[in-house]
């Protein structure tokens, strides 16, 4: 039976996306379902579960004990995530334009800078705190130069310790925001440049007129991707800072604290529960939903 | 035959043939590095049979988390678990644990509770009874010429002594939430407050915004603020903490004489290493005892014949001889076994002389809501070394904590 070329080119549209679909769906959507289940039970990982309607968000939202922990989890959360996306973003522009200009040593460079990105997580978040331990190789070089007399704190402090693990985060992923800036660039007309330089502008008005719009969808991107990840996880902290989300939960993140609830914490915990942690998953998700909605959206309009 | 395929079938049979050599593995989790030599003796000895006992150590900050996570796949066999019915409720309501069958008659009466849940039946095999006091290096102190302090002022003037001379008096591994609860909030209630008056805590008459016991936190708080206290207190974990007394750096520590024993890694760092024992010379002045935890049986162990067999080893004079000599430390066991280390003797005189009869930390009355005491103690020495809260205001959030859901003495403490 001969198919109408409309079926064809359906059945073709369908096949091409049906494996993305089943696998998104088996290993992403599927969990997500049951996570809204997870969260109206009560369940410590072990032994049976317990329905208990919407408990735990009752406990999350009325508990002082919780509630305490969750404000203050988001608000590191956004802090982590500030420091990071603005490091990314300015710096990663800076060194794309950098990368793009016909610079000696270009490619040595570029190599360089992806060297941290294939690195696992783990390895870099060791590393990291070698350096900036309190007898590692940072606080010498400074008591060295007689910048500092007693060593820094890096990771002690409750004042620095999550500026250090945003820098951490940040060392190990500039170099995607770099790629995806870069490519930007480089996606540029050059005879717009042209254009620009014919009718008399400077290299820096140039870069504000033709180039950064270029990058608004790059940037958005980076921003959407980085917000979910720190948002959802949280390995430098767990690795480093454990569960408890180090000194005086001065980097508990959404996700440490959600680890928390569903493992216990390193503070001989006497009640776990899955339910909890599935509520406060599902919270974050809420979050940060309208946030990406509103940026790839706004991103699609201003496509012509 | 080619040569490497003939290598290859001589290895894949010398694999075979060692996997066979015992009939049955039983996975035993802990958190207790110096369990491991014990285990190793015991499988590669026979002991037990042709049971070998394959021992998964974990790192004690993670310990609660893995366990769960590794309870829901194959997991342990055996695992322990820390003492007070506190710990063990979660297990038992979800039936991975349940009563024991083994002979408990020869445990000591002072380590039975550990294993006693909610409800009053046992539910593991107590394993060490563990003393935590002050521990130092003797060869710091000797050489500073000081003298164990027998009072806080005696106790203040050897800390200046040692604070002139360079070397951090007592050094704080605060990065450890565990470590915090049950060794600083525990050693510090033993030696400052008075034996009744903690029972009292515990049972909800004396509430813990007294002075009685802000004076714990306060006391912390006056050595960090006198400069006694290592400045990167926070940094440290209870690993750093013991490498600086080990390397002479610092001259004391709030510990349990787990440290001491001959498979410490302490030793490793200096294999000369002599440590005393001295309580907070306070108010109270006594050293903290306690059962240190339980050997579990999960029941959803697929070995469970020959891991039944290893629990009621457990619970032996034999084991109790093997686990002296091995690990270092006093077991368990309540009848009559061969101590001959000294230091051994030295901890069990004091343990019977000089130990409080009080544990807030295990108390079931303590811990069966959320926050438990151990959480809230946890917290609120973390606030206080990092200069977030006074010692009256984390006594305060202590008690606060506890009357949110209700504990026994929330309608007396307000």
């Amino acid at each position: 039976m001969a198919l109408k070329y409309n079926q064809k080119a359906n059945l073709q549209r369908i096949a091409l996306l049906a494996p993305g679909v089943l696998l998104y769906g088996i290993f992403n959507f599927a969990p997500l379902l049951g996570l809204f289940w997870v969260s109206l039970v009560e369940w410590p990982g072990i032994g049976p579960m317990k329905f208990v309607g919407l408990d735990n968000f009752a406990t999350l939202f009325g508990n002082a004990f919780y509630r305490d922990q969750l404000i203050k989890a988001f608000a590191n959360n956004l802090i982590f995530f500030f420091i990071i996306i603005g490091s990314m973003l300015i710096l990663g522009t800076a060194i794309a334009l950098l990368l793009s200009f016909r610079s000696w040593g270009r490619n040595a460079y570029r190599i360089i800078f992806f060297l941290p990105y294939p690195l696992a997580g783990a390895a870099v978040a060791f590393l990291l705190e070698m350096v900036v331990r309190t007898r590692g190789p940072l606080n010498a070089m400074l008591k060295n130069f007689n910048i500092i007399e007693q060593p820094i704190a890096f990771l002690g402090d409750p004042n620095l310790a999550l500026a250090t693990l945003a820098s951490f985060y940040s060392w190990h992923r500039m170099s995607f925001a770099i790629i995806l800036i870069l490519s930007a660039i480089v996606g540029v007309r050059v005879h717009l440049i042209e254009a620009a330089m014919l009718d008399g502008a400077k290299r820096w008005a140039t870069l504000k007129a033709v180039v950064f719009p270029v990058l608004a969808p790059a940037f958005v991107l980076i921003t959407v991707i980085v917000m979910v990840d720190v948002f959802n996880n949280a390995d430098y902290t767990l690795i480093l800072m454990g569960p408890e989300g180090g000194p005086v939960r001065s980097t508990d993140i959404m996700g440490t604290f959600l680890f928390r609830s569903a493992f216990g914490g390193s503070a001989t915990s006497t009640s776990v529960n899955f339910g909890m942690a599935a509520a406060i998953g599902l919270f974050t998700a809420l979050l940060i939903l309208p946030a990406a909605l509103f940026l790839a959206l706004r991103n699609l309009r201003r496509k012509d | 035959m080619k040569l490497s395929a003939l290598l290859a079938t001589t290895a894949l049979a010398a694999a075979l043939v060692a996997t066979s050599a015992y009939a049955e593995t039983v996975k035993l989790y802990t958190w207790r590095e110096q369990e491991i030599p014990l285990w190793k003796y015991i499988s590669d000895s026979k002991v037990l049979g042709d049971i070998a006992i394959e021992v998964v150590q974990v790192n004690s900050d993670d310990y609660d988390s893995k366990i769960r996570i590794d309870l829901q796949s194959e997991g342990p066999d055996l695992f322990q678990g820390r003492a007070g019915a506190a710990w063990l409720s979660s297990f038992v309501d979800a039936g991975i644990v349940k009563p024991i069958s083994t002979d408990l008659s020869g445990i000591a009466p002072a380590a039975i509770d550990a294993g006693r849940g909610a409800d009053g039946q046992q539910y593991g095999v107590p394993f060490a009874i563990q003393m935590q006091s002050v521990i130092y290096n003797t060869k710091v102190l000797a050489d500073n010429g000081i003298d164990v302090p027998k009072s806080m002022d005696e106790f203040t003037a050897a800390a200046d002594k040692l604070k002139a001379a360079g070397i951090i008096p007592v050094n704080f591994g605060a990065r450890s939430g565990w470590w915090l609860n049950q060794v600083v909030g525990e050693t510090m209630t033993a030696g400052l407050v008075p034996d009744d008056f903690a029972a009292k805590l515990v049972s909800g008459e004396a509430c813990f915004t007294d002075p009685t016991f802000v004076a714990t936190l306060q006391t912390v708080k006056d050595w960090q603020d006198k400069g006694y206290i290592n400045s990167s207190a926070m940094a440290d974990d209870y690993g750093a903490m013991r490498t600086s007394v080990a390397l002479g750096e610092s001259a004391m520590m709030l510990d349990g004489v787990w440290s001491t024993g001959p498979t410490s890694p302490m030793f490793e760092i200096d294999p000369d290493l002599k440590m005393g024992f001295f309580p907070v010379p306070g108010a109270n002045a006594k050293v903290y005892a306690f059962g240190d935890g339980t050997y579990l049986l999960n029941s959803a162990t697929k070995h469970a014949e020959a891991a039944q067999k290893v629990l009621d080893f457990t619970a032996t004079k034999a084991f109790a001889e093997l686990f002296v000599k091995y690990v270092g430390e006093l077991p368990a066991y309540g009848g009559e076994y061969t101590v001959e280390d000294p230091r051994l003797k030295e901890v069990a005189g004091m343990i019977a002389a000089n130990s409080s009869s009080v544990t807030p930390f295990f108390a079931y009355a303590l811990n069966k809501g959320q926050p438990s005491y151990g959480t809230l103690v946890s917290d609120g020495y973390g606030a206080l070394l990092s200069g977030s809260a006074s010692p009256e205001e984390v006594a305060r959030k202590i008690q606060d904590g506890l009357n949110s859901w209700g504990y026994v003495g929330a309608a007396n403490c307000k």
